[in-house]
This record gives structure tokens, C-alpha cells and sequence, in this order.
């Protein structure tokens, strides 16, 4: 599982509606995280190798169409999806940290708050205590000490295990702030569990950092301060970014992860593009013309033309959708791919030849070879009754007749296409002349065997 | 790992730990063949408490590619009686054949052919089955299926 991710991942953990998310982020063809992804008119989303392989399997004599809802889809009129680029990486980024909080006890969240508190709650007292919580959360005074801002009640309840509280938030029902928890390594919710609880003194013992002084670092320019403080200065900052960004201006001290969300497109545009492959007529190359192209993309070129064309059809494909990446293959790693590619697919041949087919159609045509063979036997029969009145000179004289038309057919050729002829005709003659020789073999060395015996 | 290998070991894990109701993977070892058992649930007389066994070739071009998709018999099983099916076990489905599209999945066919199979009430097969069995390719996917009619 660690390797292959899946959607379902999320069920029976404490974020199951992260499912949804997780799929509408996965190229419906390859199941996969979007790679490059790219939008058909449609409006329909995949990797950009996968619609491009798709679009290239299509026969040239039909239309390609979008796998999703079968309209038309033209190469050239794909585009780049670009916020879903940005949203799988960041989603990808933070899924791990995700799930393994999502998949955790509500109670080993709490471990940094264990050096101040001593006793485990149940969940169910927890949940009770929280929606008590959530009630005096709101007359709460926007203290930052974690014990002044309690009312009476919860200072009672405290006393008893300080954890009780911290572990509370992370507990809930409520999908809002149940998915804002897991953020907890990412900085970023924690800023707004921690503003809609209004200065909740757990949230800031619970900061990962363990800042032991209450603070909290603003999610987009990392800047320590109070939860109250941030929820105000978030919007500030967000619009200071923005202006930065419209400059281009970098600030030394700004490292918070939207700012390198919006900044990545920029940096990328100045990187000189890969140039595209364009799509061969293959009817319009002959062989040699095709091998000459493949080895001009510094392909191999050995094979049979269906190879050459099925190879460059996959380079192409290749080729495109690495020139769509934002992060390149070379191309000795591209070529690599190529090779894979193509050693399963004669993997593939081959075993498909030695399998059970063979064996399979043996089977299911067991009637017709049944059937061939009894023909030939009665012909042989029917042949064989003049030949045992004149013994075995019969055969002889056909194989020297069969022999000398064959001699014969040497001297005429002239051109090349009657050779082709002749050689096909001889090659027909040899096999009835072996069926033949075979066949009455057989029925004639019983004499001779019983000769010998005699 | 190959890119298709990946995507079924996806689908396996779906097909799994979702199970679609009377679809269940009989084997899957590797990524070249599958058993898939299907029962249709409503009370049609004609499959009623039957199982049948779908058989899923893959080849690398897939999901980009159809697979290979027919009916065996295999410890006793059968091939259902259907006017698109055929007494070798081939299939005569559009998503098969011409109708494939790569966001299918052998969930998604195993279902299309559960659901063939529930919608049919004629206890009948083909008309050219004889002459079609007689002479058939080994893969179903080298036949080009006339589709004979939609209503069914």
C-alpha cells in the first residue's frame, strides 16, 4: 500500500470525506495522481500522457473522443490544467502527514502536551466535553495562558488531566475542523482551528514546534505570533503576498508555502520550453524513410514496421507529455521508459504465443485436423489400389514426374514476378509431393517390413 | 513498474475492499488473467442462483486498450443463455469491443455484463452461434461484432 495509493485509503480512517478529494484528483485513466494534467474542451481532465496515449490509439480513420463523455478531442485543442496541477502537488505533499494523523488515535496527537498532563480520557468523555467546550469557548476571554482563560467548570475538569482539553479539539465530529487537525505539521489550519475556537489555549500547546510561549506562526509568512493576532493579520498578509507577487519582489523572510504555490508558475515561464513532436503520416514513409526518422530522434530502429510505427507512436506520446511536465525527464531517462514499454510488450508476445493458446486452438480445431486427416487417407486409399496392382514403380515415376517439372520451372524464369510464381507453385508441389511421399510410405514399407521378415 | 500493472493493482484493491454486490474476484494472481464470478441478484428466472465466470485478459496497452473479456466454463460453470452471448463464451458488448473507453474498469464491465445479463428475458442464443462458434478466433477482441440489435 505504501506504493500504490489509493482513494479508498481514506475509509476507516477519521477523514473519510478526504476520499472524495482524493479521487477527483486522480486521472480517470491511470487512477493516478494527475500528471500534467491536461483539459480537454470538455472540460474534462487527465494526465497529459494518458489523453495523448488514448488520442494515439484511436485509428486514424475514426475521431478520437474523451474517454469520459465520448466528445470529440483534438490534440492540438488540449490544454493545461494548471490550479489542478498545483493542488495535486500540495495534496500529495501533505497526504502522508494526513494520514497518519487521520489514521491515529485521537490520543498520540497529544503526546506533546503529555509533559504537562498525566491521565488518558475516553473518547466518548472527551466528546462529551468538548461540545461543553465548544459553549464556553465562546465566552471565553482571548487569554493566551493556558490556564487563565478557563471558565471555573473546565478548570475543575483540568485539574483532574490537563490532556482532556487538548485532545478534545482533535476529536470532533465536525468534518471542518476535523480536516483542519491533521494540518497540524503544515501550520496552516492550525490557525483557523485555533480562530474559530477564539484563542483556545489547547491549540497552542498543541503547535507542533511546542512554542511553550502560546505563539503561532502565520501559515503564509511563518511570523510567530498569537492565534488572535493571526486571525487579523491573515488577510493582511495575504494581500501583501499578492502585491509582492504582482512585483515579483522576494522577501527574505516570507517562506510559508502559498507564497511558493503561486510563485513556482512564474519561475517555470522563464525556462525555455521543450519543443513538441509532431505526428507522422506513416502511410506517407517508407520503411527507410521511417527507420532514417526514427534514428534522426535518436531512436532505435530495428523491427518490423508495425514496431517502427507502434515506437514512434509511443515516443511521441512520451516525448509530448514530458514536454508538459514541469519537471522534465532527460532524455536518457525518456528512452529508458521507451525500452520498458516496449520490452513488455514483447514480453507480452511472447508469452501469448507459448500459452495456452496454442494448446487452446489445437483443442477447438481438433475436428477439422481429424477431419483433414481422413481426407487424406481416402485419397491415399483411392490412389493406393492401382498402385498395389503395379506395385511400387507408381510412386517412383510421380516423385521423377513432380521432380522434372520442378527442373523445368529453373531455366524459364525471366522476370523477377514470375520466379515469385514459380517459386510459390514449387513450394506447393513440394508439400503434396511430401504429403504424398509420406503418406504412401507408410502404406507401402508394410511390405517391405514383411519381406524382411520373411 | 509498468504503468497498467499499477492501475489493476488499484482496481484489485477496489474490487476488494468495495465489492460491488454479485461481483466477486475469483482469482487474480497476476496482471495478465482474472476470474471475476458474477450472479445477477434480481429473481430472473433465467440465472436465478447461478454463477458465472468472466475471464479478464489484460495486455500492457491496457486500460488504453479493451481487454479480452468472455465467459468460461470452469468447475462446472456455464455460459448463460443470451441472444449476445455465444455457447464459446464470447460476448457480443459494445464497451467491449468499439465502445471501449480507458475509464472503464473490470469493475465497470463486470457490472455492464451483470446488468446485460438482468435485463434479458430470452432464453435463447445468438442466431449464427453455430456458425460463429465453428469458426471463432480464440480472442473474442479478433472478432468484429455486428451488433445485431440494441434492445436487448
Amino acid at each position: 500500500m505504501d506504493e500504490i495509493s489509493d482513494p479508498s485509503d481514506w475509509t476507516g480512517t477519521r477523514l473519510p470525506s478526504l476520499l472524495m478529494l482524493d479521487s477527483s484528483l486522480r486521472c480517470r485513466i491511470c487512477k493516478d495522481f494527475f500528471k500534467s494534467p491536461f483539459m480537454t474542451e470538455c472540460a474534462h481532465t487527465f494526465c497529459s500522457l494518458c489523453i495523448r496515449k488514448c488520442i494515439a490509439s484511436t485509428p486514424t480513420s475514426e475521431a478520437a473522443c474523451c474517454p469520459i463523455c465520448r466528445a470529440p478531442v483534438l490534440e492540438i485543442r488540449l490544454r493545461r490544467n494548471q490550479v489542478v496541477e498545483d493542488l495535486v502537488e500540495w495534496f500529495e505533499n501533505a497526504r502522508a502527514a494526513i494520514m497518519t494523523t487521520a489514521k491515529e488515535e485521537p490520543l498520540v496527537i497529544t503526546v506533546p502536551v503529555v509533559s504537562t498532563a498525566s491521565e488518558c480520557v475516553s473518547s466518548s468523555e472527551r466528546r462529551g466535553r468538548k461540545r461543553r467546550r465548544d459553549n464556553v469557548d465562546e465566552e471565553q476571554s482571548t487569554s493566551l495562558s493556558p490556564e487563565s482563560g478557563e471558565s471555573s467548570s473546565r478548570r475543575a475538569a483540568r485539574r483532574g488531566s490537563r490532556k482532556v482539553s487538548y485532545e478534545v479539539k482533535l476529536d470532533i465530529g465536525d468534518e471542518s475542523e476535523d480536516e483542519a487537525a491533521p494540518f497540524d505539521h503544515g501550520k496552516k489550519p492550525d490557525v483557523r482551528s485555533s480562530a474559530s475556537s477564539k484563542g483556545d489555549s489547547s491549540f497552542i500547546v498543541l503547535d507542533d514546534d511546542g512554542n511553550p510561549d502560546g505563539l503561532v506562526p502565520c501559515p503564509v509568512c511563518n511570523v510567530e505570533m498569537t492565534p488572535q493576532e493571526v486571525q487579523i493579520h491573515l488577510d493582511d498578509c495575504f494581500k501583501e503576498q499578492e502585491a509582492k507577487q504582482a512585483n515579483q519582489s522576494e522577501s527574505s523572510k516570507s517562506n510559508g508555502p502559498i507564497r511558493t504555490l503561486q510563485s513556482q508558475p512564474l519561475s517555470k515561464i522563464t525556462k525555455k520550453p521543450l519543443q513538441r513532436l509532431p505526428k507522422l503520416q506513416y502511410d506517407l514513409f517508407n520503411d527507410s524513410k521511417l527507420r532514417s526518422k526514427l534514428v534522426e530522434l535518436g531512436l532505435p530502429a530495428y523491427g518490423t514496421r508495425v514496431q517502427l510505427q507502434q515506437r514512434h507512436t509511443e515516443w511521441v506520446s512520451l516525448w509530448n507529455a514530458n514536454a508538459d511536465s514541469n519537471n522534465p525527464k532527460t532524455k536518457k531517462q525518456l528512452l529508458r521508459d521507451l525500452n520498458d514499454w516496449e520490452s513488455n510488450l514483447a514480453k507480452y508476445a511472447i508469452q501469448k504465443v507459448s500459452a495456452n493458446d496454442l494448446a487452446a486452438w489445437g483443442k477447438t480445431h481438433s475436428n477439422d485436423f481429424d477431419d483433414l486427416i481422413a481426407r487424406a487417407k481416402k485419397n491415399v486409399q483411392k490412389k493406393l489400389d492401382p498402385e498395389q496392382q503395379r506395385g511400387t514403380s507408381g510412386t517412383v515415376e510421380f516423385n521423377v514426374q513432380s521432380q522434372h517439372e520442378r527442373q523445368d520451372s529453373g531455366p524459364e524464369v525471366v522476370q523477377k514476378l514470375d520466379s515469385i510464381d514459380k517459386k510459390i507453385s514449387g513450394m506447393t508441389e513440394e508439400r503434396m509431393d511430401y504429403g504424398c511421399d509420406v503418406l504412401t510410405d507408410t502404406l507401402i514399407t508394410p511390405p517391405v517390413s514383411s519381406d524382411a521378415i520373411m | 513498474m509498468p504503468g497498467y500493472t499499477k492501475r489493476l493493482g488499484r482496481e484489485l484493491s477496489d474490487l476488494k475492499t468495495n465489492p460491488a454486490v454479485g461481483i466477486s474476484v475469483f482469482q487474480a494472481d497476476d496482471f495478465r488473467i482474472w476470474l471475476i464470478d458474477i450472479q445477477v441478484m434480481d429473481d430472473n428466472p433465467l440465472y436465478v442462483g447461478k454463477t458465472f465466470r468472466l475471464q479478464f485478459r489484460f495486455t500492457p496497452t491496457y486500460p488504453i486498450e479493451a481487454p479480452e473479456v468472455q465467459f468460461i466454463r470452469s468447475l462446472g460453470g456455464e455460459i448463460p443463455m443470451h441472444p449476445h452471448i455465444y455457447s464459446n463464451g464470447h460476448i457480443c458488448l459494445d464497451v467491449l469491443g468499439s465502445g471501449w473507453s480507458p475509464i472503464q474498469t473490470v469493475g465497470s464491465v463486470s457490472m455492464s455484463i451483470q446488468s446485460m445479463l438482468a435485463g434479458n428475458d430470452r432464453n435463447e442464443r445468438p442466431p449464427d452461434d453455430a456458425r460463429y462458434v465453428a469458426s471463432a478466433p480464440i480472442s473474442p477482441k479478433q472478432t468484429r461484432f455486428v451488433y445485431h440489435d440494441d434492445n436487448v
